[in-house]
C-alpha cells in the first residue's frame, strides 16, 4: 500500500516577540492509501498548524510533505496550484467556509472551473451530481449560504471538496460546530464517502470520540510533538502515554467526577497555553 | 425541599411591530432544589439559551416572557439588570470581560454594587474569592488583564464574579464549549465542589451530553420550546423514555467504530413553531401514530421525579 | 449509489421552491419602505439627477442659466416670474441653481469613479499579499493624507489653470487615497476568512481570490463611502469654485454662485442662500442613500 502523503520532520516555528514560538517541533508521519489517519490534541498542540504545513498553506520553516511522491516545498507555484486539485479540504465552521455572496452551486463549481475544462451543461451536471452524493437536493444550488443550516453548509463544503476528485481529504475540526443529530449525519456521509470512493483522510479534531469512530490510525499532540501514535484501538483501549490517558480520562460522558479529585486543587497550565 | 427556581408555563415570544413571529420557547416547567444541580440539555434552537435568560429576567429586544418565573420565594421582576439572587456564567470567557480593565477592577464593580463594603475589605473580598475558584496566585490574577490569561483560568474568574453575588441560583451557559477537554473537566469539578460548599442551586445549559451526565443531578431534555423528558441523570441516560432523547444517545459516536453506523435522527428540527400541532417531534419519530399530530403531549410523570412527554410512552 | 440521510425540505418556513432571492427592485422598495430617511434621501437624488440631465429643458430661462445677462432685471426679489428671485446681472436664480446641477453632479461621479478605481486595485493587492507592497502603499497614502483635503487639490488647481475639469482632476488625485487605505483594511481582514483560506487550498489563483472572494465581499463599505463621497465632493468642488478655483464666471456652478452673492447677502440675500441650500440638499440626500445602503447591501436582507 502507498504512503499518499508522508511528513518528515516538520518543524514550524513562528517570531513571537524576541523570542520564536515552536507551533510544530520536529512531526514526522506517513498515511497510507484509503485510511483515516486522525491527528487528535488540545488547543495549542499544534495539530491545526501542522496540517496547513502538510497542505503548504503555510511553508514549514524545516522538513519535507511528500504528496504522491512529489515534495510540496520543492514545486514552483503554478505546479503546486495544480497538485492542490488532488487535495480537499473541510473546514471547522461550515457557513463561515462559504463565501456569503456566492451561491451553493457557484461555490462548488469554483474548484472545477480552475482546474478542469467542464462548463456550461457539463458543469452543471457535475454540480448536480456532486450535491446529490453528499445528500443535497440540486435545487439549493441556487441558494446563499446563510440561508441553509449548519449542516446543510458542511455538506456542501464536502460536495465542494470533492469537486476534483481529490486523493487525499483533510478534515479540520469538521463537526465541532454541529449538534449531536447533525454530527451523525455528517459522520456516517463521511464514512460512506470514504468507503466507496477509497478516499484517503486526514483527520483532526480535539473530539476523541469522533477522532475515534473513523480513524485507522492516530497520533496523539501536544505541544507540537506526537507523543503518541499507532493504531485507533489501540491508542484508545491501551494507551501508553501519560498525556493520552490524562485526555482520555477528561473526555465527556465517562460518569461523575471522583470525590477524590474534587477536594485536590486541580492543576492549573500557566497563562497562555489554554 | 426548597426550590431556588421554579418556572411554570414559561413562554418566550418574538414580536416585530405588534405581529407575533416566534415562539421558541413553549410552556416550560422545571425547578432547581437548593444544592442540586440540574441539567438543560438540547440542540441548537431548542430554547434553553431563551429559557436561562429568561430566569435571569433578561431577554433580547423583542422578546416577551409569559408565565411564571419565581426565585426561591420572590416572583421574577423583569429589569435591565438581573436580580441579586441569580448569577450567571456564559460561554466565552475571553469576551465576557472588558480588556481595558484589570480584573480586579472588573470584579470590585460588580462587588460594589452588590455590597456596602470598603475598598479594602472588597479587595480582600474578591482575593478571596479568587483562590476559592482555585486560582494560584489570586493576587497576581488581581492585578492582571484578561488577554494575560488562559481561558481556563477566565472562567474560573466568571465563576467568582459570580459567587460575589451571593447568588442562590447559578446559571451556567455552555460553560466549557470554548475550553479544552482536561480543562473542562477541572471546571466541572469545581462546579461540583462549590455547589456543595454554599449549598446554592445550578442550571447548567449545554448540547453536550457528555458533561451533562458527568456532573449533573438530574437533567431536563428541550426539544422545540418544551421539555421533553426529565429524571435524574443516569436513569434518562440509561434508559431514555422519549424517542428524541434515545435517538440523541444513539446518535454519539462515544464507543463505536467505523463499520457501525451511527443512528442519525433523519430530518430536522421544525421552523416554524407557532403553526405547530401535535407532537413537534412527529415529523422525524419512528414510532410516531396519527395521534401524534393532533394531540400535543403533555408532561406525564412515569416515575419518581421523572416525566416523559410522550403519547408512546409506556408502550415503548 | 444512495445518498445518506436525504434532506428533503429546506429549513425555514415559506413556500416549496421559495426564491433565493429578492428581486433588487422589490429589496429597494422594502427598505425604502421601512427607512424614512433613505425614502428622503433617494428623493432629493432623484430630483438632482432629473435636473442634471434635463436641466435645459426643465429651465425657466435656460440662457441666463448658462450665463446670458439681462441688464433690466437686477437683484430682483424673488416673484411671480423669477421664483427664486435674480442675480447682480438679472439672471434667474433658479435656471442658474437648476443648470449647475448638471456640472456639479457630472464631475462628483467623475471624481469618485476615478479616485475609486486608481485607489480600489492598489489597496486589495497590497492588503491582501502584504509585505513590502503593503509598506510601500502606506506610505504613499500617509504622504496625500498628510495634506489638509482643499490644499492638495488648491495647489493642483493653481498649477493646471483654474477650470471644472481641472478642479476634478485635482480633487480625484486628493481622494484616492482613501479608497486604497479603506479597501486595504478590509482585505487584510478578509483574508483571514475561513473561505478564502478554502479557495487558497483549492489551487485558485490569487487574483481570482482577490477578485472573487475579498472584493466582492467589500463592495458594501466601498458603496456606501463612494455614495456618500459624491455629497462630499459635490461640497469640495462648491468651495473651489467659491475662492475662484474651479468653474469660471459665466457658467453655472452653485459653489461660485454662493461667492457671487456673498457681497450682496444682507441686501439680495436669494442670490447666495438658494445656491447655499442645493448645495446642502444634496449632500445631506447623498448622506441619507448611503448610511441605508450599507442595510440593502447586505447579503443576508435575502429572506431564508
Amino acid at each position: 500500500m502507498t504512503n499518499v502523503l508522508t511528513l518528515e520532520k516538520i518543524v514550524k516555528t513562528f517570531p513571537h516577540h524576541r523570542r520564536v514560538f515552536t507551533a510544530v517541533d520536529d512531526v514526522s508521519l506517513s498515511i497510507k492509501e484509503g485510511t483515516v489517519y486522525g491527528l487528535v490534541g488540545e488547543s495549542g498542540s499544534g495539530k491545526s498548524t501542522l496540517a496547513r504545513c502538510a497542505m503548504q498553506l503555510m511553508r514549514p520553516t524545516s522538513g519535507r510533505a511528500i504528496f504522491e511522491g512529489h515534495d510540496l516545498g520543492k514545486l514552483g507555484p503554478k505546479a503546486l496550484r495544480t497538485i492542490r486539485s488532488r487535495m480537499g479540504i473541510v473546514l471547522q465552521n461550515p457557513v463561515a467556509s462559504l463565501n456569503p455572496r456566492m451561491t451553493i452551486g457557484a461555490s462548488v463549481a469554483e474548484p472545477l472551473l480552475a482546474h478542469t475544462a467542464l462548463k456550461g451543461q457539463a458543469l452543471q451536471t457535475r454540480i448536480n451530481n456532486l450535491l446529490d452524493e453528499v445528500g443535497l437536493g440540486a435545487g439549493h444550488a441556487h441558494r446563499l449560504p446563510h440561508q441553509l443550516s449548519g449542516g446543510q453548509c458542511q455538506r456542501v463544503g464536502i460536495a465542494r471538496a470533492l469537486a476534483t476528485s481529490p486523493r487525499l481529504l483533510i478534515l479540520d475540526e469538521p463537526t465541532s460546530a454541529l449538534d449531536v443529530s447533525v454530527q451523525a449525519q455528517i459522520l456516517n456521509l463521511l464514512q460512506d464517502l470514504q468507503q466507496q470512493k477509497g478516499l484517503t483522510y486526514l483527520l483532526i479534531s480535539h473530539d476523541l470520540d469522533v477522532v475515534r469512530y473513523l480513524s485507522d490510525e492516530v497520533a496523539v499532540m501536544k505541544t507540537g510533538k506526537i507523543v503518541e501514535s499507532g493504531p485507533a484501538e489501540r491508542i484508545f483501549t491501551d494507551p501508553q502515554h501519560d498525556y493520552t490517558r490524562r485526555l482520555l480520562e477528561a473526555a465527556p460522558g465517562r460518569g461523575r467526577p471522583e470525590l477524590a479529585d474534587s477536594h485536590a486543587l486541580p492543576t492549573l497550565t500557566t497563562q497562555g497555553s489554554d | 425541599m426548597t426550590h431556588v427556581l421554579s418556572i411554570r408555563d414559561l413562554n418566550v415570544e418574538f414580536t416585530d411591530r405588534g405581529k407575533l413571529t416566534n415562539r421558541p420557547v413553549r410552556g416550560i416547567d422545571l425547578d432547581v432544589s437548593a444544592g442540586e444541580i440540574l441539567g438543560l440539555v438540547g440542540e441548537t434552537g431548542c430554547g434553553k439559551s431563551l429559557t436561562g435568560l429568561a430566569a435571569l429576567g433578561i431577554l433580547p429586544r423583542g422578546a416577551r416572557r409569559t408565565g411564571q418565573v419565581t426565585i426561591g420565594n420572590d416572583p421574577l421582576q423583569d429589569s435591565s439588570e438581573p436580580g441579586g439572587s441569580v448569577a450567571i456564567v456564559f460561554q466565552n470567557p475571553g469576551t465576557a470581560f472588558n480588556p481595558v480593565f484589570t480584573l480586579g477592577r472588573q470584579l470590585s464593580d460588580v462587588l460594589a454594587r452588590h455590597r456596602q463594603i470598603s475598598r479594602a475589605e472588597g479587595k480582600a473580598e474578591i482575593i478571596r474569592h479568587l483562590s476559592l475558584v482555585g486560582l494560584p496566585d489570586p493576587e497576581r490574577v488581581y492585578r492582571s488583564y484578561p488577554h494575560q490569561l488562559s481561558g481556563g483560568m477566565l472562567q474560573r474568574a466568571m465563576i467568582a464574579m459570580a459567587l460575589l453575588r451571593q447568588p442562590r441560583l447559578l446559571i451556567l451557559d455552555e460553560p466549557t464549549t470554548a475550553l479544552d477537554v482536561t480543562v473542562a473537566r477541572q471546571i466541572l469539578v469545581l462546579i461540583d465542589e462549590l455547589r456543595h460548599k454554599f449549598g446554592f442551586g445550578v442550571l447548567l445549559i449545554s448540547h453536550n451530553l457528555g458533561i451533562i451526565r458527568d456532573v449533573c443531578d438530574r437533567v431536563a431534555v428541550l426539544y422545540a420550546g418544551r421539555v421533553i423528558e426529565t429524571g435524574p441523570v443516569e436513569a434518562v441516560m440509561n434508559n431514555p423514555r422519549h424517542p428524541y432523547t434515545r435517538g440523541l444517545l444513539d446518535a454519539l459516536p462515544a464507543g463505536r467504530t467505523h463499520g457501525q453506523r451511527l443512528n442519525a435522527i433523519s430530518g430536522t428540527v421544525p421552523g416554524n413553531l407557532l403553526s405547530l400541532t401535535g407532537c413537534a417531534f412527529r415529523n422525524r419519530c419512528s414510532h410516531a401514530v396519527t395521534d401524534c399530530s393532533l394531540t400535543d403531549p403533555l408532561l406525564t410523570e412515569t416515575g419518581p421525579h421523572q416525566a416523559v412527554a410522550c403519547l408512546q410512552e409506556g408502550e415503548l | 449509489m444512495s445518498p445518506t440521510t436525504q434532506i428533503s425540505a429546506p429549513t425555514g418556513s415559506g413556500p416549496a421552491g421559495e426564491q433565493a432571492t429578492l428581486k433588487p427592485i422589490k429589496l429597494l422598495k422594502q427598505t425604502l419602505g421601512r427607512d424614512r430617511l433613505a425614502a428622503v434621501g433617494a428623493m432629493i437624488i432623484v430630483l438632482v439627477v432629473i435636473l442634471a440631465v434635463f436641466g435645459q429643458w426643465l429651465a425657466p430661462f435656460p440662457d441666463q442659466g448658462m450665463g446670458a445677462t439681462n441688464a433690466s432685471a437686477r437683484n430682483l426679489a424673488p416673484n411671480a416670474l423669477n421664483w427664486l428671485g435674480t442675480d447682480q446681472l438679472g439672471r434667474d436664480v433658479l435656471s442658474r441653481i437648476i443648470m449647475g446641477a448638471n456640472p456639479a453632479l457630472t464631475i462628483s461621479a467623475v471624481v469618485v469613479a476615478a479616485a475609486a478605481l486608481i485607489g480600489i486595485p492598489l489597496g486589495a493587492v497590497a492588503g491582501y499579499r502584504g509585505g513590502w507592497l503593503d509598506e510601500a502603499l502606506m506610505r504613499v497614502t500617509e504622504i496625500f493624507q498628510a495634506f489638509p483635503p482643499l490644499l492638495l487639490a488648491m495647489v493642483t488647481v493653481a498649477i493646471l489653470g483654474p477650470s471644472l475639469t481641472n478642479a476634478g482632476i485635482a480633487l480625484a488625485i486628493s481622494w484616492w487615497p482613501w479608497y486604497a487605505r479603506l479597501v486595504r483594511a478590509e482585505a487584510k481582514s478578509l483574508r483571514e476568512r475561513s473561505y478564502v483560506e478554502a479557495a487558497r487550498a483549492m489551487g485558485i489563483p490569487q487574483l481570482l481570490i482577490i477578485s472573487r472572494h475579498v472584493l466582492r465581499n467589500c463592495m458594501t463599505p466601498i458603496l456606501v463611502q463612494a455614495t456618500v463621497d459624491i455629497g462630499t465632493v459635490i461640497l469640495a468642488a462648491g468651495s473651489l469654485a467659491f475662492i475662484g478655483l474651479g468653474t469660471q464666471p459665466p457658467l453655472p456652478d452653485w459653489g461660485l454662485m454662493v461667492a457671487e452673492g456673498r457681497g450682496l447677502i444682507f441686501s439680495s440675500w436669494w442670490i447666495a442662500t438658494f445656491p447655499g441650500l442645493a448645495i446642502f440638499l444634496a449632500v445631506l440626500g447623498f448622506n441619507l442613500l448611503g448610511d441605508s445602503l450599507r442595510d440593502l447591501l447586505d447579503p443576508r436582507q435575502v429572506k431564508r
